[in-house]
């Protein structure tokens, strides 16, 4: 008796492991569009998060096709938080070889976050990010969506 | 076209894979099961190695066409030895429903796998440095590996996943996100039929690996979620070498067979070639047979089980120096200083813990029932496999969850919270074999129980 009833609490057991796992993985599932044109869905994905536009990666790299390869790009948070950092990996992604750093602006310029890391070179751009953060005087600002800008700066383009 | 092409970068590597695991096995008690779980991580891990080693010397179709002509030149050799040895693999008798009811899942994960994006690791971690090694043709340019300002993508970490999808890309002539995930759910068949044969193999009976890889699929932290074997990260990958090892280590111990020890042997060399907590996961099983091997004054085996991981760490940890890779500082150095300064984590942490074990929405009731057929295993049955499971779960988690008492991160809560439950993920099939095999005992064999013996 108690053999039988030890098998139905382990059988119980296995149903109740089914039934939980079937509403994690319905709830985890992606039944969105097929996506056979993931070209950097990943990227794109990021960026519709960081930037609220659905095709970012593209955006940005058009926008940064002139840009010289090796160059520095500087990245401008007013919270340095965790977006910010995304749109640091993200363009570090998209932008090889050129160095992403991500910084604050200060009173005397660009200061870089990852202090002893590097963020010492020339800037080619400056990445503005949070639409309220407005670049210095004389410096012309281009949209890449409605959170963040980019300064080309021109003696590097 | 682009099909043709992928299933040729494919169907490479698992030919590879199969005839060097055909080579592996020996005995008249392996089994087809044995074959593919074994076979697939090997033929990757073999062809990215591969590629990895080429890369300085080879680029581009060169590359590809020297490596494609090595890994069937291997696996032609492989083959003429078992022709040879004249031993065939047997098939583990296995209901049919069973083997539909894998199949369906293996092809929702098939389907999964190539419909989510990569997300965060997935694409930053693993899939940009296959993306710059496709640029340079098929090899991680040199300045990437010291480019301190892309630190973030840690550098130091091994690279088979990104060589299996460099992989890809070159025979596809591209690279596509959606398609570099193409070979993960390979990892996932590897898996199911490790569990299969690993139960023919200990227990005779087959369905018991067969129920938990079923069970497998109602998991959302080994299937759909980051980490799992649709999204294209690490931890899914290691998790399935370090099953391998485990299964292929307790037939040793049972058997005392070569040929476990070579494959416990070839799947551990591939786990700190997959993620660097692979080392740890190989540390905790080396400890188990140490021990073993030390009683029996069985040293050779020992150091023939060793040697292959021993030279894969000894090769990447090579190449990560002469690199001057930057290390992230995720962790403080490991000092009683520090323990003793963040000793008021530990209470924090092991509340933290159980949550993370019992959070059901993404482990479904694997752990609660995984450590209740631990405890009754252990408490009816104190012989090695007892011992196996239990430090092959238990050290690792304990580990795991204490590293971050030495978490560098300002809010270690959040570095815990955002990485444990994937480390969690590398134990997570072991724990669900033990489940397989325990549970069936547990309503069977009852009334044939053995008596409780330390071998």
């Amino acid at each position: 008796m108690k053999g039988r009833l030890l098998t139905w609490v382990w059988l119980l057991l296995l149903m109740t492991f089914v039934v939980i796992g079937t509403n994690g993985v319905w709830k985890r599932g992606a039944w969105g569009r097929w996506r056979n044109d993931a070209q950097e869905a990943g990227i794109n994905d990021d960026f519709k998060w960081v930037l609220g536009v659905d095709d970012g990666a593209a955006l940005l790299r058009e926008q940064f096709k002139q840009l010289q390869p090796g160059g520095a790009v500087y990245i401008v948070a007013a919270s340095g938080g965790v977006k910010a950092s995304e749109l640091c990996f993200a363009l570090g992604y998209l932008l090889w070889p050129c160095h992403v750093w991500k910084s604050e602006l200060g009173p005397h310029g660009l200061v870089p976050i990852e202090e002893g890391v590097g963020g010492k070179e020339k800037p080619v751009a400056i990445v503005f990010y949070q639409m309220q953060i407005k670049p210095p005087d004389g410096l012309q600002a281009v949209p890449l969506g409605p959170e963040a800008s980019v300064v080309f700066l021109k003696n590097k383009l | 076209m682009i099909g043709l092409l992928l299933l040729f970068a494919l169907a490479i590597m698992i030919i590879t894979g199969l005839s060097l695991a055909a080579w592996i096995l020996s005995s008249r008690e392996a089994t087809y099961y044995d074959l593919f779980g074994l076979g697939i991580p090997l033929g990757i891990g073999w062809v990215t190695m591969a590629q990895f080693l080429s890369g300085s010397l080879l680029h581009g179709v060169t590359q590809i066409f020297v490596v494609t002509v090595l890994s069937l030149g291997v696996s032609g050799m492989a083959i003429f030895q078992v022709k040879l040895r004249n031993s065939g693999l047997r098939n583990a008798e296995l209901s049919p429903w069973w083997l539909v009811i894998l199949l369906l899942q293996f092809l929702f994960m098939v389907w999964q796998t190539l419909f989510d994006s990569m997300h965060a690791d997935g694409l930053l971690l693993w899939e940009f440095k296959a993306h710059l090694a496709f640029l340079n043709g098929g090899s991680i340019p040199r300045e990437y590996f010291s480019d301190p300002s892309r630190l973030w993508s840690h550098q130091d970490y091994p690279l088979m996943l990104p060589m299996l999808e460099t992989w890809v890309y070159q025979w596809i002539g591209e690279s596509n996100q959606t398609l570099a995930k193409a070979p993960f759910p390979l990892f996932y068949l590897a898996a199911a039929a490790l569990m299969i044969g690993g139960a023919q193999r200990l227990s005779g009976q087959p369905w018991r690996g067969a129920l938990a890889a079923v069970l497998m699929g109602f998991i959302p932290s080994l299937t759909l979620e980051p980490g799992g074997a649709a999204s294209g990260w690490g931890d899914f990958p290691l998790a399935v070498c370090y099953l391998g090892a485990v299964v292929f280590l307790l037939h040793f111990l049972k058997t005392n067979s070569c040929e476990s020890l070579y494959a416990f042997a070839g799947m551990s060399a591939l786990l700190p070639w997959v993620k660097n907590e692979g080392v740890v996961l190989w540390g905790c099983l080396l400890v188990v047979l140490a021990v073993i091997c030390w009683i029996h004054r069985a040293l050779a085996s020992f150091f023939r089980a060793a040697i292959p991981t021993l030279a894969v760490l000894v090769l990447w940890k090579c190449f990560v120096a002469v690199m001057h890779a930057p290390k992230l500082k995720d962790f403080v150095p490991v000092t009683l200083e520090t323990l003793q300064a963040n000793a008021g984590r530990i209470p924090i942490l092991a509340l933290a813990v159980p949550q993370q074990i019992i959070d059901f929405d993404r482990w479904s009731l694997l752990w609660p029932v995984a450590f209740v057929a631990l405890w009754l295993l252990v408490r009816r049955q104190r012989n090695r496999e007892a011992l196996v499971f239990a430090w092959g779960i238990f050290f690792p988690i304990t580990l795991f969850s204490g590293v971050y008492l030495f978490s560098a991160w300002p809010d270690y809560r959040f570095h815990f919270a955002t990485s444990f439950p994937r480390l969690l993920v590398d134990v997570a099939p072991v724990a669900l074999f033990l489940l397989g095999l325990v549970i069936p005992r547990m309503i069977f064999d009852r009334k044939h129980t053995p008596p409780a013996s330390l071998e």
